[in-house]
């Protein structure tokens, strides 16, 4: 590993870092997001016709798909900081697979939540067991298990190991709710996720979609360096640059 | 203009279902927000009374 990475491997480093990184995150999140949300109800058709006709409630799909994506992009650089961690022994990527796991349930919760409130009114049911939905739920309660395992083992670095080792377990989920996008029989369950390829959506729709999405990642940004932070004052407390950076957020 | 601002309100009719799923987005990533600051002052609060009092902190726990 050379200097510069053990550099900002250190948790001295990289906390005043992330703290200037924060505030362009948040720009950046609210920018994307305002002209996501404002593309994707001023810019769209209110109704969609074809084989899946969709009325006005299919404007869900914008954050719908961004959450579901950053729930599952989330785990996996969650479980990228885990293995880190656990090969290098760095304190830091640990610390940051802690910061990433609220945001990412939060995300994974909203990806259910309205993905139930357009099954409703669209397919005529809150919630169905076809392989992706119930993949995705999966995901949430993997989430909750990192969480809820790392409180509950009292030593710090005790407590990133079994998480860690939880999250990397948990990972054959992504690709299952990724690929499992067909029902295989419409009589078992609802058709509520059919193959369907990113080329044959409206380009006002993507457009909307994808900025969107983008405005999730920079938000995810901005939460997790903000979470990261408080963890690493909180750990490294007993050093010294710690005890004066805490000194100085007092007069701040 | 009001006219415009109702329709964007009701949303087809389907009002419940497009505000209720972003109105939770709203709700929760606001929330998620604030109680990141929330959390960070009382860290920094706590911190700051145990140096003061010469206790260095030890065995932190980031869940309390």
């Amino acid at each position: 590993m050379s200097s510069a990475w053990s550099k900002f491997a250190s948790p001295s480093t990289f906390y005043p870092l992330a703290g200037r990184m924060i505030p362009v995150f948040w720009v950046l999140a609210a920018g994307s997001l305002l002209v996501g949300l404002y593309w994707g109800f001023f810019e769209t058709p209110d109704q969609l016709g074809g084989s899946n006709a969709q009325k006005g409630y299919y404007r869900i799909i914008f954050l719908h798909v961004g959450a579901a994506w950053m729930s599952m992009w989330l785990y996996a650089v969650m479980v990228g900081w885990a293995a880190i961690g656990l090969v290098f022994n760095t304190r830091l990527s640990f610390m940051m697979a802690n910061a990433i796991a609220p945001t990412g349930a939060i995300f994974t919760f909203l990806a259910l939540w309205s993905g139930s409130f357009w099954g409703r009114p669209s397919w005529g049911t809150y919630w169905d067991w076809d392989p992706r939905l119930t993949s995705e739920l999966i995901l949430f309660f993997l989430y909750i298990g990192y969480i809820a395992l790392h409180s509950a083992i009292d030593d710090a670095r005790r407590a990133d190991r079994a998480a860690a080792l939880l999250a990397i377990v948990g990972l054959v989920m992504v690709p299952v709710i990724f690929w499992s996008i067909n029902c295989p029989d419409p009589n078992q369950c609802a058709a509520l996720h059919q193959r369907s390829g990113l080329g044959k959506v409206d380009g006002n729709i993507l457009f909307a979609m994808l900025t969107t999405t983008l405005g999730f990642w920079m938000y995810s940004f901005a939460t997790t360096l903000m979470r990261v932070r408080t963890i690493i004052l909180t750990r490294e407390a007993q050093t010294t640059w710690a005890a004066e950076t805490i000194q100085a957020e007092a007069r701040a | 203009m009001n006219e415009g601002l109702m329709q964007f309100l009701s949303q087809g009719g389907y009002a419940q279902f497009v505000w209720g799923a972003y109105g939770m987005a709203l709700l929760l990533l606001v929330g998620e927000v604030i109680g990141l600051r929330r959390r960070r002052r009382t860290i920094l609060a706590r911190l700051r009374r145990l140096l003061r009092l010469g206790t260095p902190p030890d065995n932190p726990r980031e869940h309390e």
